[in-house]
């Protein structure tokens, strides 16, 4: 139970973030960066990328574990309080790139943490969890770098949020945890795709 | 340096500091330092050596003892690496960089690999491990999707050198898998389009790639390139494919978004596109002549394959017809071959056949040929040139009529056993002056070429040329054979090279000739002549001579041929023998002049009459009024006449011409043993002396007045003692006779018979009567007829 408590803690502290708007550029003259254009391009493919190998994991899990419908563990996921990072920032209605951003890059920062408890699921395949772990970090550091590069406000990380591992109270908990993790991550990764397509095509 | 004092055990006094450079002892500057130290300075002036041992001797109990040892080497600052480049594998996603080094520093150097993510610091990939210029720097050290900064570097004592910085995002530099290629279909069927179908590798999926279709027939020289495909689209359409071919395809990709690594190709996949009736019409050529015997027409057709953008797959067979193909309904073929020519016979007047060819897709619409007559107007002119070794180019000048075509035949010179179907080609293009031909072409061998021009109405008279593509010296020379020869001229012949072995045209024949004394001379002979005349040839001469061929390309020399000329030319032999001939008909008539004419030849064999034969009453009367007539001058005077009887001195060494000739006038009798009585010695002998001293000797008597005798021995029968003989005083010729004893041989000369005077038995054969009619016997007996029995003896 102390465990649930804290990866809603963990949740609530994601979605609760004291975010530091400021003004930045506005989108119209980012949009004719070059360079902003190519960010977008390769991180795109970099985030299909990301998503093929989460794709490939959650098809492990399905196959290693019978564990394939999220429909039929919905119950299970109330126990378990694993929540969908935030990127509300990021929804065309809605949408700020700094802010959207900043949200991507804390995401990233859950799951490349949150996929530890996939390792530890799925040893055999932890070449390619880490792998993922990787590519992760490597897609924050990116947005990190190309946000200074066009010299957007950056939010710095509270170093708290760093990587609480889940703790699951049964076998069953963890598979179903690494179920949650990968499809939220998928979602999330989903969302980021469209937000930066949408970035390229303005 | 060493001091002493650091060195135990040395005894106190002097000290002997030592150098060594390796094995070489090196000179070096000692001093006493402070505090009672020996210092020994020593300074290299050059090293030469990248390294090397400096040893510090010190004596000690009279040897040399090592007591200390600096390394020395020597190098450079590390070159500057160059050439750094990089790949990803995707499979690992680690990025493996290679590099040029640079000239040996010849000093220990460490080489990484060093990178720095943007705005981040300096860290190090990889290093070369095995004294290899490569390493892979892995997948937790990259930033992907992000420029990084490479380099090399190299660090030695003396510093260190930077390769160029390379920045590259890795993902741009992955060395992407090919993709593989499905399926390929003809879609829509019955188009000439091809839809093909790929996958690309998993771990390519979230990769925008750009690919490349290339495909080629087995006839293509080069690949056909489809480029701009999408890597994600799957499939891909491209028209244009002939129809019924067999084609290869392959395919390979990249990422769009960088100009990075091609993939591999993929492995070939093979795809026959679908066939189709064969279109347009076929390139005919005939020839016809009436048939001998029913006044048919005999038609050698041929024709050449369509093209392959026509044929439409592959051709199973050609249909000849006399008329053509009405609703659909086949009319019967005259020939249904796989060949591409076609010998038949047609009705007379047939003016028109059908040729078509057809394909498992169908057959394709009737070629009309008509069977034109070949009587239009010629080619202004035509000649061929090499086009290589296996072509030539024909060019001609066109008619005044501009004709609508043109037909190129060609054929080997000698003819093939076979001939040659394929050696003809039509030019469509009526402007066109020149065309290339290539079909059966050979180096070395003679092609006649005729050119037709095809008019709307007639073909054209052909127009001919012969052509090498390549020429060279002939295989042999002609043989050469000597036709007449005479004192100064030889004329030679030669056959003509057969064609096959001419390799070329013949331009001329050059004929050598030389004798011993190595002068060489020669003529050029024109390619057409086959004899040749040398002229101003030495008499009764050896002469070597051969033949050269030449052609454009070579000369071949011909085997040699001696002859010698003659020492007389033809007229000086025949003038010869008619001389050598008038000479012996001369020779004959002279002869004969000598047989017939009696006065001659009683000139020199003077008739002598045979006393033994003959009886005075008999040959008085008969022969002495004769006498006066066959010697003038009357040689046998009367006995009134005879004044003197002289002994005649022979010549010494010389024989009386007449003597031997004279067998007739020879004395026949015996002289007597003793002539002095009646024989005068005018001077004591001289030849004949010497053969009778004592003859000579005797000669101091008083000379007898009316006969001379002469003597003479018989050369060679210098022992025969000699005969005398009488003989008028008036040098007739007739002899006195000696021997009254009748001889069974009356004309044979008795001189020559030595023997003959003896031969007289001594028992007789003598007459014992002398006629007294004989007048010089008459005269002998009155000097002493007694002395002439002593001719028994003599």
């Amino acid at each position: 139970m102390c465990r649930l408590t804290r990866v809603l803690a963990l949740a609530l502290a994601l979605l609760w973030a004291p975010w530091r708007v400021l003004h930045g550029a506005p989108l119209a003259e980012l949009s004719g960066d070059q360079d902003f254009q190519l960010f977008l391009h390769k991180n795109l493919e970099f985030t299909r990328k990301i998503k093929g190998d989460v794709a490939a994991l959650q098809r492990v899990v399905c196959d290693t574990f019978q564990l394939c419908q999220e429909e039929e563990l919905l119950l299970v996921r109330q126990d378990l309080g694993i929540a969908q990072a935030p990127l509300e920032q990021c929804h065309s209605r809605s949408f700020h790139a700094e802010a959207c951003f900043s949200q991507i890059r804390s995401g990233l920062r859950v799951y490349q943490g949150s996929l530890a408890a996939v390792r530890e699921l799925l040893p055999s395949h932890a070449a390619l969890v880490e792998t993922l772990q990787l590519d992760a970090a490597n897609l924050s550091s990116n947005i990190q770098q190309q946000v200074e590069d066009l010299g957007l406000a950056t939010v710095t990380l509270p170093a708290e949020d760093r990587d609480p591992l889940p703790a699951f109270s049964s076998r069953f908990h963890h598979q179903v945890g690494g179920f949650f993790i990968l499809a939220n991550f998928q979602r999330f990764l989903e969302t980021a795709y469209r937000a930066l397509r949408h970035l390229a095509r303005l | 340096m060493a001091k002493s004092e650091l060195c135990r055990g040395l005894e106190q006094g002097k000290v002997r500091i030592t150098w060594m450079l390796d094995n070489e002892p090196m000179a070096g500057s000692q001093r006493r330092g402070a505090g009672g130290s020996e210092v020994s300075n020593l300074t290299l002036p050059q090293f030469n050596r990248t390294q090397a041992r400096l040893w510090c001797w010190v004596e000690w109990n009279g040897t040399k003892q090592r007591v200390g040892v600096a390394e020395i080497r020597a190098g450079y600052p590390p070159a500057k690496p160059f050439n750094l480049s990089c790949i990803l594998n995707l499979s690992d996603y680690a990025l493996t960089c290679q590099w040029e080094p640079g000239a040996d520093s010849h000093l220990p150097t460490s080489v990484a690999l060093k990178f720095a993510r943007s705005r981040a610091l300096v860290e190090t990939g990889c290093t070369p491990q095995g004294g290899h210029n490569r390493c892979t720097v892995p997948r937790q050290l990259l930033q992907l999707y992000r420029q990084m900064e490479l380099w090399v570097s190299a660090t030695n004592a003396l510093g260190t050198a930077e390769s160029e910085h390379l920045c590259i995002d890795p993902m741009d530099v992955a060395q992407l898998d090919p993709p593989a290629l499905q399926s390929i279909q003809s879609i829509p069927f019955q188009s000439d389009c091809v839809t093909v179908a790929w996958e690309v590798a998993r771990s390519h999926a979230h990769m925008e790639l750009l690919c490349e279709l290339r495909y080629r027939a087995p006839e293509d020289a080069a690949w056909a390139l489809v480029t701009g495909i999408p890597g994600q689209a799957r499939t891909a359409q491209h028209c244009g494919f002939l129809f019924g071919t067999p084609y290869r395809f392959q395919m390979r990709c990249r990422r769009s978004s960088a100009q990075g690594y091609w993939s591999d190709w993929s492995p070939g996949r093979n795809y026959t596109t679908h066939e189709k009736a064969p279109a347009g019409t076929l390139d005919a050529w005939w020839s016809a002549r009436p048939a001998e015997a029913d006044g048919q027409l005999e038609v050698q057709l041929r024709w050449k394959a369509p093209r392959r953008r026509e044929a439409n797959g592959r051709v199973l067979g050609y249909r000849v017809t006399l008329s053509p193909r009405r609703r659909g309904r086949d009319p019967p073929a005259i020939c249904n071959t796989t060949c591409t020519q076609c010998n038949f016979s047609a009705p007379a007047g047939t003016t028109r056949v059908y040729l078509s060819a057809y394909n498992a897709a169908g057959e394709s619409a009737a070629t009309e040929v008509v069977l034109l007559e070949r009587k239009g107007q010629p080619l202004a002119g035509l000649r061929a040139v090499p086009g290589g070794e296996h072509s030539l180019w024909v060019h001609w000048e066109s008619p005044l009529a501009p004709p609508a075509a043109y037909v190129l035949e060609w054929q080997r010179v000698p003819v093939e056993p076979g001939g040659c179907s394929a050696c003809w080609q039509m030019e469509h293009d009526g402007a066109t002056t020149a065309a290339l031909i290539h079909d059966g072409i050979e180096p070395f061998q003679r092609y006649n070429i005729s050119v037709y021009p095809l008019y709307s109405d007639a073909i054209g008279v052909p127009v001919h040329t012969a052509a090498y593509s390549k020429q060279k010296a002939p295989s042999f020379a002609p043989k050469l054979h000597l036709k007449s020869i005479s004192k100064s001229d030889a004329e030679l012949c030669w056959e003509p090279l057969p064609v096959e072995m001419q390799n070329g045209f013949i331009i001329g024949y050059t004929i050598f000739w030389a004798n011993s004394t190595a002068e060489v001379s020669s003529a050029a002979v024109g390619p057409s002549l086959s004899s040749f005349v040398i002229q101003e040839l030495k008499p009764s001469t050896l002469y070597k001579v051969h033949i050269m061929a030449s052609t454009a390309a070579g000369s071949t020399n011909g085997t040699s041929l001696t002859l010698v000329t003659m020492a007389l030319d033809d007229i000086e032999i025949q003038f010869l023998f008619l001389t050598l001939g008038l000479v012996f008909v001369l020779l004959i008539l002279l002869l004969i002049c000598f047989q017939k004419n009696g006065r001659v030849k009683q000139q020199f064999w003077p008739s002598v009459p045979d006393p033994a034969n003959s009886s005075l009453g008999k040959w008085v009367p008969a022969e002495l009024p004769q006498e006066p007539l066959q010697v003038p001058g009357v040689r046998e005077p009367s006995l009134a006449t005879i004044s003197t009887v002289t002994v005649l001195e022979r010549a010494a060494g010389k024989q009386p011409p007449s003597r031997g000739k004279e067998p007739t006038t020879e004395p026949t009798g015996t002289f007597p043993v003793q002539p002095q009585p009646y024989v005068q010695q005018e001077r004591p002998g001289t030849a004949w002396a010497t053969m009778e001293p004592q003859r000579g000797r005797s000669g101091s008597r008083e000379p007898v007045q009316y006969a001379r005798v002469v003597g003479a021995g018989y050369k060679g029968q210098q022992h025969v003692p000699p005969r005398l003989y009488l003989r008028c005083g008036s040098s007739s010729s007739q002899p006195l006779l000696g021997d009254p004893s009748p001889s069974p041989q009356p004309y044979e000369n008795l001189w020559f018979h030595g023997a003959a005077p003896q031969g007289c038995p001594g028992d007789g054969g003598c007459p014992e009567e002398l006629p007294a009619t004989f007048p010089l016997l008459q005269g002998l007996r009155i000097g002493g007829a007694e002395e002439l029995q002593d001719c028994r003896v003599f």
